[in-house]
């Protein structure tokens, strides 16, 4: 009897404990998810009035919660590390070298925003448009 | 096709960092197999990636770490063949009140705190494409983890193999592993029933059958296997390779069933003959190989994925800092007050504790089941593999300042020579896992 309610006690509060926390958090909202491979498309009319680096770029992110990295996969960029906050985006190289301000939409498969420092030296900013290329689960690992 | 010359000078790199790591912590009186794990968090981008990046490039192209993972996840499924065949009933005779206490509450204290902490870290270290359900239950179930083969060494190396504290513990972390096994394979189908090949009610009416069939059906047929091996007086190769077809069939229909190629292995260990001449013989057969090339494959390829600089700024160190203390609280705690609560003694109990706290390379195969499924982020990855290095290399010194030898030595006579061994149940555990 006494082994009973050690057991009880030692496992079966813990157990509840567990479907309680369960409870809680199936109502927390997490970050969207935006891990995996973007097709980027660079609007040319940039306020700069230069050459944008391309049409297009492929854009990998990292994301671990509400922190992301972002690298340019066949490019010179820098890679671009920052938070996600909400449905936007904030991302900065080295010194804030580029930036990339963005916003997600459409079931985190779309993003528009503005890059900054594309060209080097370009103090104005450069519209894009992201498309997500791997669709979400593709790429377990983000 | 693998490139065979970069394969080759892969496997080479891996393995004289690995047994040189290892060596220096065995200087240390640390398991080799701790600096192992460092070895392979040595050559992945978190040291040699950032000190010397072209040479990293060179040495492990992304392309050719397909190859490296293939080998490394064979060698994983061996592994966990073993420790499901070294897991004996004989173990819970007489102790099976305490062990099954002991080492229910030892999961489900650290399993509630994971789930507590998963509050916390899952909206900052989580997204959407992962349910809080899942990544809770992962968190928990990763908090839970002993590593039956690291303890059984440093039991081993400490002389406590036949010391009632030793003896609890063993059979705790025997009951633990296949408890805490039972639930990670509930959690990858919880994780996996949004976008799985295989229709849930499969899994689970798959994985019941497959658990029946193996217990009822094949141990059983098992047994013949001993005899034949007692008729030759040897583990002969064609047996062998009738004990390695089980193996890799058992995991073949766990990996179609949705739940893991692992649990198949480990499945396919526990329900082997356990006459200990014939576990012996099929481990010396096994472990070698296992120990000396494919488990430092498998720590290289761990090492690989494993990037230290995801973890980087004050926030994403207290989050670090949190897990490990989580984890270590937990563990520690939750068995000690459960050894304590079934009747031993303070220290013994708090040896218990710091024994189960011991995760080692069984905490890293769960975590990198959590990495493929996607239910944790690379920075979670890199976190847990940190609190795993330090779970483990914390264990043999904290059991010296709370057990200290003279006093295990009272207890129970120390062996005279490695033939007395270890207790009935429990085979002579090879070098150096």
């Amino acid at each position: 009897m006494r082994g009973v309610v050690i057991y009880l006690l030692l496992v079966g509060i813990p157990v509840a404990g567990v479907i309680g926390v369960l409870e809680v958090g199936r109502r927390i909202t997490p970050p969207p998810f935006l891990g995996g491979t973007w097709a980027l498309a660079i609007s040319a009319d940039s306020s700069c009035g230069g050459p944008a680096p391309a049409d297009s770029l492929t854009m990998v992110i990292s994301q671990s919660g509400t922190h992301i990295a972002v690298n340019f996969p066949g490019s010179t960029l820098p890679e671009l590390k920052g938070r996600a906050m909400g449905d936007s985006i904030r991302v900065a190289g080295n010194a804030d070298s580029v930036q990339l301000n963005a916003l997600v939409e459409d079931r985190e498969n779309r993003m528009s925003g503005i890059l900054r420092g594309v060209p080097a030296a370009c103090a104005g900013a450069t519209m894009v448009l992201g498309t997500r290329a791997t669709p979400p689960g593709a790429d377990a690992a983000h | 096709m693998p490139h065979l010359p970069t394969l080759l000078l892969q496997i080479g790199v891996i393995l004289i960092v690995a047994r040189t790591v290892g060596f220096l912590f065995r200087r240390i009186n640390q398991p080799q197999v701790v600096g192992e794990m460092v070895a392979g968090i040595l050559i992945g981008p978190s040291v040699l990636g950032w000190a010397a990046p072209s040479l990293s490039h060179a040495l492990f192209p992304a392309a050719s770490l397909g190859f490296l993972s293939a080998l490394s996840q064979i060698g994983v499924l061996a592994f966990m063949f073993v420790v499901g065949l070294e897991l004996n009933p004989q173990l819970m005779k007489g102790r099976g009140h305490t062990a099954v206490v002991t080492s229910h509450a030892s999961i489900m204290f650290p399993f509630l705190l994971g789930s507590i902490l998963a509050l916390y870290l899952y909206p900052r270290l989580s997204d959407a494409s992962v349910t809080f359900t899942g990544f809770a239950l992962f968190l928990g179930i990763a908090m839970s983890i002993t590593a039956f083969p690291v303890l059984a060494r440093i039991l081993q190396e400490r002389h406590l193999m036949r010391h009632p504290v030793g003896v609890i513990a063993l059979a705790c972390a025997a009951v633990d592993d296949v408890t805490a096994w039972c639930i990670l394979a509930a959690v990858i189908v919880i994780v996996r029933a949004s976008h799985a090949t295989v229709p849930l009610w499969l899994t689970i009416g798959g994985a019941a059958a497959f658990a029946l069939i193996m217990v009822f059906v094949a141990k059983p047929l098992l047994q013949g296997l001993e005899r034949v091996y007692h008729s030759r007086s040897r583990m002969t190769q064609n047996l062998l390779a009738l004990i390695l077809l089980v193996v890799f069939a058992s995991a073949w229909v766990t990996e179609w069933l949705g739940i893991h190629a692992l649990f198949g292995a480990f499945v396919a260990g526990a329900v082997m003959p356990k006459e200990s001449g014939f576990v012996k013989a099929l481990t010396e057969r096994l472990e070698d190989l296992v120990v000396v090339l494919f488990l430092p494959l498998f720590f290289a390829f761990t090492g690989l994925r494993t990037s230290i600089g995801f973890v980087s700024g004050g926030e994403m160190w207290f989050y670090c800092g949190l897990i490990i203390l989580i984890a270590i609280v937990g563990k520690l705690v939750g068995s000690m007050l459960a050894a304590r609560f079934t009747g031993l003694g303070w220290r013994e109990s708090a040896a218990i504790g710091a024994l189960m706290n011991t995760r080692g390379l069984i905490q890293l195969v769960v975590l990198n089941i959590g990495l493929d499924i996607g239910v944790i982020s690379p920075a979670l990855f890199a976190m847990m593999v940190l609190m795993a290095l330090v779970t483990t290399f914390m264990t043999t010194p904290l059991l010296a300042l709370i057990y200290p030898r003279h006093l295990a030595d009272k207890a129970v006579p120390r062996p005279v020579s490695r033939i007395t061994g270890p207790p009935p149940g429990l085979p002579e555990m090879a070098d150096p896992v």
